[in-house]
């Protein structure tokens, strides 16, 4: 296979199926709070919590928190660095695929 | 695992998580409730005090905006999911195509003086039939059906001498309410649930 070239482009923060995970439904609404990426991500409060500071850290999403019945809520959305790496790291995701075909 | 097998499987795992997010995105169920109780209180009012049900629509139809908007606030904090152009499509595909359909049947009224009796109701909840189809098409599948019950009810009530209104109002309150009763089934579920 010759799918290296591709390879090498994709964003190694992406690489993480639950920070690209989080990114793909960040991408497809204005914001989601803590509860509902976990439930669509099937993932353990400790993991999608370090998965989603990674993402915070580099400044992929945004963070606002609020308070619900008295509990405070985290509300992620997606910034526009970080809309600009998805799209960066799906088009690579895009080369690799197209390249494994050949 | 090989690098190829690795994306493959991360790709499963984020088109699952799309799935999943896709299939719970639903309608709360307390909007068709609120817009059942209107067409029902609206529809007999064209049997029992036609002379109000005009002003009844209007002011309720604005109420009923208003009210489903908050609802639908509500629950997208109560989801953990906000989705303003979501939300910005289904109100200018129900209250766009409504509006339009009033203003449609008023604009062929002027010229067709017969559709300033019920007779423009008819047509109105005909063209209604055609917006709540539509919103099977591109929402929740049940309108799929609706839609042509409230098309042929329109044609059909002007055959019925007694109530006929008061029957199709209740028949489309049922079709709103019954439906979310029933989790809608998804026929994917299983085959697109990649493992």
């Amino acid at each position: 296979m010759t799918h290296s070239n591709g390879l090498d482009k994709l964003d190694p923060l992406l690489q993480h199926r639950s920070r690209l995970g989080a990114l793909v439904l960040l991408s497809g609404a204005d914001a989601m709070n803590f509860t509902r990426l976990r439930e669509l991500l099937d993932e353990t409060d400790g993991n999608l919590g370090a998965q989603l500071r990674k993402l915070e850290e580099a400044q992929y999403i945004d963070v606002r928190k609020e308070f619900m019945d008295r509990k405070p809520v985290s509300w992620y959305a997606l910034s526009t660095k970080g809309r600009q790496a998805l799209k960066a790291h799906l088009r690579a995701l895009e080369a690799v695929i197209k390249s494994a075909k050949v | 695992m090989t690098e190829s097998h690795q994306l493959q499987d991360d790709l499963r795992f984020v088109r699952n998580a799309v799935h999943r997010r896709d299939s719970s995105s639903k309608t709360p169920p307390a909007i068709y409730y609120v817009i059942a109780v209107y067409v029902l209180i609206g529809y007999a009012m064209i049997d029992v005090v036609p002379k109000y049900c005009g002003l009844f629509f209007f002011i309720g139809g604005i109420l009923v905006g208003v009210i489903g908007a908050q609802i639908g606030r509500r629950a997208a904090k109560q989801t953990g999911e906000e989705d303003a152009a979501k939300s910005r499509t289904e109100g200018l595909h129900w209250g766009g195509g409504i509006i339009l359909a009033v203003i449609s049947t008023a604009a062929l009224a002027v010229v067709m003086p017969p559709l300033r009796s019920t007779l423009g109701s008819q047509v109105l909840v005909v063209m209604i039939g055609i917006v709540y189809f539509l919103g099977g098409v591109h929402f929740e599948r049940h309108f799929l059906w609706l839609g042509p019950v409230l098309i042929a009810g329109g044609v059909l009530v002007g055959f019925v001498p007694h109530y006929g209104w008061t029957m199709l109002g209740a028949i489309i309150a049922l079709g709103l309410v019954v439906p979310t009763f029933f989790p809608a089934r998804d026929r994917n579920a299983v085959s697109s649930e990649v493992r």
